[in-house]
Order: structure tokens, then C-alpha cells, then sequence
């Protein structure tokens, strides 16, 4: 049953055939709206997945089957911990993935590749390997402070891009662009990060003879969430969309110097960040190091994004512009939705004061009933729908209480 | 590959003929192969190099090893040194398990905050490892042992045996800090090297303000 009167609102059926042929090649090209089928029997992506996956289980069950008994507590406390700082690294994950929505089967999928087999299939017998040989080649005093830098980002990125690639086979349509790298990079990094913290939690339960292993388990958990900001996600993220641009998608040709940059600097800031221990003589060369380590990650992601950012542009106003021409939405309204900038002087243009602050609220309340318009033509594929004639009403609903 | 479209309802389409091997996917196959290969490296290739190359890192005469922030050891000279850091007074480092074989025989020193006595350090030890799987058919010997240190720290000890090993185990208290000993092995290369043993455990000791032995 229709909220809003949809009989004044002109639908697709008014656009020029030309918008409307674009913006079923953007929706085509941009697979915004697919669904994501993880039971694949024809994919060998599949198998490997479940294969991996399965051994990443039994080696969760032989890690802390051992030390339930004594140590649930502590374990109980590495869950519960690492899971609400996961919960809210997820809901902020969701929160950017602004227009194109990965599909939940997705981003699960993504997750427990990195909490389940990059992890315990994979790193943790790369990284005490590669440890093992470090301090037999170059002696225990070298390994000690150098080990864990220079064999986390090797070993744990290449086991998280691992799951990246089965995901591209898996759905070549649905991953195919910088953005789907940053976004589904970011949850396998942070399936690795809830799994591997959880461990590391139950581990130093083991800490002073087990006296105390909530004690112990909290100490771990609170010094991982202080300095887990700039952790796994970052660094997958910026590894998968290199990853994207090294492969070259239908969506994305190839750039393999981007490509290189980014993942370069995916291992960079995480090998700089696990190497903290080897400055810790000096608190000042440590801060400088973290400090670096931070700025490389966090800049380069802002460069991904903004790289990111263009083609999706395209994208959004594609799909708008029949809208557009039929007078729907405005450009102004496009380009608010896209630009920072152009948001903000469009909302500055309801003024600042009084009754002028109604009237921003309601142009704000506009723009997000126009991303809603584009959700729903992305459902639609493009079509007539409903949900869409409904979108269309609300928007100009709200733009007859701003006029 | 496949991904419906949203709302349609109706079946994934099936594989193009040309597009199949073996009745898989041929395009799924790179991606696949490459996680394969890394998964591989990872848990294999890297694993197997590991396995072939030996520890070489004897310890020398006069070497101590770090064992807590302020507590020392000497070891013997000749055990191969399998983790473990040397105590450098120009080096501050923080303590390591230290893990020192000889002849199938394994020495390992653990540390951490204890405030208890030597003998509740044991009996903690014995309880942790007897309820984690670890201690799987874990049983002591009924009677503990002294030992005193060449700086006159009294511990004890204990035989045990368990599904996988059987051994000692001895705990030191000094100045809060527990020092846990656990030596492993074969019976007869244990008593090759129960002189040395000894001797190694006497020399755990306190460093004092300029960073000597006390």
C-alpha cells in the first residue's frame, strides 16, 4: 500500500532511452544489488575454501579444546572483548560501504576466511616456521627483535589475500573493483584480528604460572584494543585493492604501479608496526616508528579511497541520471550526494539560523531519501518498481516542505 | 562463477560447456591454485626448510642467559641453544623462555610474578598442567626434593611423567619472581647429563645494581 502520492511523480518511462541504457550498463558493470552464492560445486574456489576452512577448524579445537577446562574463563573474557571491538569495527565497515552494499553471505565469507583459515590454517605455522629459521640463521638475539616484523606481514597478508582471491573466483562479478578490495580486505582483516586476539588473550592466560588467568586475559585484551587501531584491517585492505589493481578486473583495468603501492604499503605499515620491539630501548624512535607506521597506512588508505572514490561516482550518477532528466532529483542533489565539498555549500545554501536550520535538516533528510532511491533502483535493477515509485515520492515529499 | 541477480528467483546458470575441465569451472582455477600454493608454502615448503636446517648456536663457557628481568643462569658449555637470550649488560632485553638441548635432553626455563613459596609454586605448576590436556596422564613423583643454588636460593623438585615424556620439574621464588626448571627426556640420557643439570640450576642467580652476579 503507497505511503506517499506517487501520481505526480514522472517515472523512468520519461527519461531519454540513452540515460536509461546507462545506467542498466552501469548497474551491469558495477554488479551493485547481486547476490553472492558460496555453495559453488563447479568452482574449485569452493572446495579450497571449504578444504581450508575445515583444517582451520580442527586446528581452533586442538589450539583450545586443551585449555578449557582451566583457562574458559580467560577465554570466555577473549571473546567477549574481541567480539564487541569486532561488532563495532563491523558496524563501521557497513557504515562506509555507502552505496554498494556487499551482500552479509559476502562479508561473512570474507570474515571467517581470516578468522578461520588465514589464521589458524595458515599463519600461525608460516609465522613459527619462518621465526624458527630466522633464529637458527641469524641467531636468537637478532630474531628476537626482529622476527615478528620481518614475518607477520609476509606470512599473515599473503594468507589473507589468499581468501581475497577465492572470493574473485567465487564471484568475479560482485569483486571486481578497488572498493570491493578495501571493503572486503578490511573484514578478512578483521575476522584475522577478533581470531588472533582471541588467542593471544587465552595465551597470556598462561602468564605467571596461570595464577591468574582473567588477570592475565584482560591485561592482553586491553593493550590489543589500545593499539589495535591501525591492525589487520588496514592492512588487508590496502593489500586486497592493490590486489585489484594488479589483477585488473572488467570493472577495473590493470594499473600494476598502483597496484604495487598499495600492497607494498599493506606490508609496510604492518611490518613497521610489528617492529616496535626492536626500538624499544628508546621511547622516542618507538613513537617515531608507530608514528610512520600510521601515517603510511592511514595515508594510503585515504589515497585508495580517493582513487576508489571516481568510479563509483560514475556509477551513482549513471544510475541518477534518468532521475535527473525528468526532474526527480537535481545535479546539485548528485553532486552533494558525491562531493564533500558540493554537500556542504548546498547545505550551507538552506542558511544557519532558525527556520534556515529546518530547512538544512530537510535538505539533509532529502539527499538520504535519494540514496534510498538509489538502493531501490539497485534492487530493481533499474526497473519500475514499488519501492522505487515510493523512493521517488518521498524525495519529493521532502522537497515540497523544503521549497 | 556466478552471481544471480537479485530477485530473479530462479536457478544459477550452469557452467558453459567450453568453460569446463574436469567439470569445474576453468576460470575458478588460477584463483584457486594460487591460495593452494600459498597454503602450500606457508604450511609445507617453509615448514620442511625449518625441519632441515639445524640449530647451530652452542652456548660458550662463561655465557649467562637472561631468565627475568634482573635474574640470570649459567649453562653449561656445549648445550645447543634452541631459544633463549644472552645477557648483555650494554643490551637490556626483555626475558625469553630460554630452551637448551643436549642429547635428546631438554632444559627450558620459564619465569613470571610469583609471591608464593617454591613449594606453592610447584603445586600450581602440577595443577595447571594436570587439568589442561597438556597433562594428559600427568603424575608426580610422592616426594619433593631440595635444592639450593650457589647463592644459597632454596627450591624444590619433583620427578613426573606423563603420555609423552618424563622428566623433573624444579621451582625457585626469588623476590616474587617464580623460575620455573623443566628438564625432559630418556631415562639413560638424563643420567649422562644429570651432573650438569645440576650444576646449571645452581647458578640461577640475582644480578646486582652494576649488573654482576650477587
Amino acid at each position: 500500500m503507497s505511503t506517499y502520492p506517487t501520481d505526480a511523480v514522472p517515472g523512468s518511462a520519461a527519461a531519454p532511452d540513452d540515460l536509461i541504457q546507462a545506467r542498466a550498463q552501469a548497474l551491469e558493470e558495477s554488479a551493485w544489488g547481486e547476490r553472492f552464492h558460496l555453495v559453488q560445486p563447479r568452482n574449485l574456489c569452493f572446495w579450497v575454501y571449504v578444504v581450508l576452512m575445515a583444517i582451520g577448524v580442527h586446528h581452533i579445537f586442538t589450539s583450545f579444546s586443551p585449555v578449557i577446562g582451566y583457562y574458559g574463563d580467560a577465554l570466555a573474557v577473549g571473546i567477549v572483548v574481541n567480539g564487541v571491538l569486532g561488532l563495532v569495527w563491523w558496524l563501521w565497515f557497513r557504515h562506509i560501504d555507502r552505496w554498494e552494499h556487499q551482500p552479509f553471505s559476502l562479508i561473512v565469507t570474507a570474515f571467517l576466511w581470516g578468522g578461520v583459515a588465514a589464521t589458524f590454517a595458515m599463519a600461525i605455522q608460516g609465522n613459527a616456521a619462518v621465526m624458527n629459521l630466522y633464529a637458527k640463521l641469524f641467531g636468537q638475539e637478532w630474531a628476537s627483535a626482529w622476527q615478528a616484523g620481518l614475518t607477520a606481514p609476509f606470512v599473515e597478508e599473503t594468507s589473507k589475500f589468499a581468501g581475497f582471491l577465492l572470493l574473485m573466483g567465487l564471484s568475479a562479478r560482485l569483486v571486481r573493483t578497488v572498493h570491493d578490495g578495501l571493503l572486503l580486505g578490511a573484514f578478512i582483516g578483521l575476522g584475522f584480528q577478533v581470531f588472533e586476539d582471541t588467542l593471544y588473550a587465552v595465551n597470556a592466560a598462561f602468564a605467571n604460572f596461570g595464577t591468574d588467568p582473567v588477570g592475565g586475559a584482560v591485561g592482553t585484551a586491553e593493550l590489543r584494543v589500545a593499539t589495535g587501531f591501525l591492525s589487520h584491517p588496514l592492512y588487508s585492505a590496502l593489500c586486497c585493492a592493490g590486489l585489484v589493481y594488479l589483477i585488473g578486473t572488467a570493472a577495473q583495468p590493470r594499473r600494476v604501479g598502483r597496484g604495487i603501492a598499495l600492497v607494498a604499503a599493506g606490508v609496510l605499515a604492518h611490518l613497521t608496526w610489528d617492529s616496535v620491539v626492536a626500538f624499544s630501548n628508546s621511547a622516542v624512535a618507538t613513537f617515531a616508528v608507530m608514528l610512520s607506521s600510521a601515517l603510511i597506512g592511514l595515508g594510503m588508505l585515504w589515497y585508495a579511497f580517493k582513487t576508489a572514490a571516481p568510479a563509483q561516482g560514475r556509477y551513482v550518477k549513471a544510475i541518477l541520471a534518468p532521475e535527473v532528466s525528468t526532474g526527480v532529483v537535481t545535479d546539485e542533489e548528485v553532486e552533494a550526494l558525491l562531493d564533500r565539498k558540493s554537500r556542504k555549500s548546498y547545505l550551507h545554501g538552506a542558511g544557519g539560523h532558525g527556520h534556515d536550520r529546518q530547512q538544512r535538516v530537510r535538505r539533509k533528510h532529502t539527499l538520504e531519501a535519494i540514496r534510498d532511491l538509489v538502493d531501490e533502483l539497485v534492487h530493481a535493477k533499474g526497473a519500475e518498481s514499488t519501492e522505487v515509485e515510493h523512493a521517488r515520492a518521498d524525495i519529493a515529499r521532502l522537497r515540497a516542505a523544503t521549497s | 562463477m556466478s552471481s544471480a541477480p537479485a530477485g530473479t528467483g530462479s536457478r544459477r546458470p550452469r557452467v558453459p560447456v567450453e568453460r569446463r575441465w574436469m567439470g569445474l569451472d576453468k576460470r575458478s582455477i588460477p584463483y584457486a591454485l594460487v591460495a593452494l600454493a600459498i597454503f602450500a608454502l606457508w604450511t609445507v615448503v617453509v615448514p620442511r626448510i625449518d625441519d632441515a636446517v639445524a640449530y647451530d648456536d652452542q652456548v660458550s663457557a662463561g655465557e649467562r642467559f637472561l631468565i627475568a628481568d634482573g635474574i640470570v643462569f649459567t649453562p653449561t658449555a656445549g648445550w645447543q641453544v634452541d631459544s633463549g637470550l644472552r645477557y648483555d649488560p650494554d643490551r637490556p632485553a626483555s626475558a625469553e623462555q630460554v630452551v637448551l638441548v643436549k642429547n635428546g635432553v631438554t632444559f627450558a626455563v620459564q619465569s613470571g610474578d610469583f609471591d608464593g613459596t617454591p613449594d606453592a609454586l610447584l603445586d600450581q605448576i602440577d595443577k595447571v598442567t594436570t587439568l589442561t590436556d597438556n597433562g594428559e596422564g600427568f603424575s608426580v613423583s610422592n616426594e619433593r626434593v631440595s635444592l639450593t643454588t650457589d647463592a644459597g636460593d632454596v627450591g624444590v623438585a619433583e620427578a613426573f611423567t606423563s603420555a609423552r615424556a618424563a622428566g623433573s620439574i624444579a621451582a625457585l621464588v626469588l623476590d616474587g619472581t617464580g623460575v620455573e626448571i623443566q628438564i625432559v627426556g630418556p631415562p639413560e640420557q638424563l643420567s649422562a647429563v644429570s651432573d650438569e643439570i645440576v650444576s646449571m640450576v645452581a647458578t640461577i642467580r640475582r644480578l646486582d645494581e652494576t649488573g654482576s652476579a650477587s
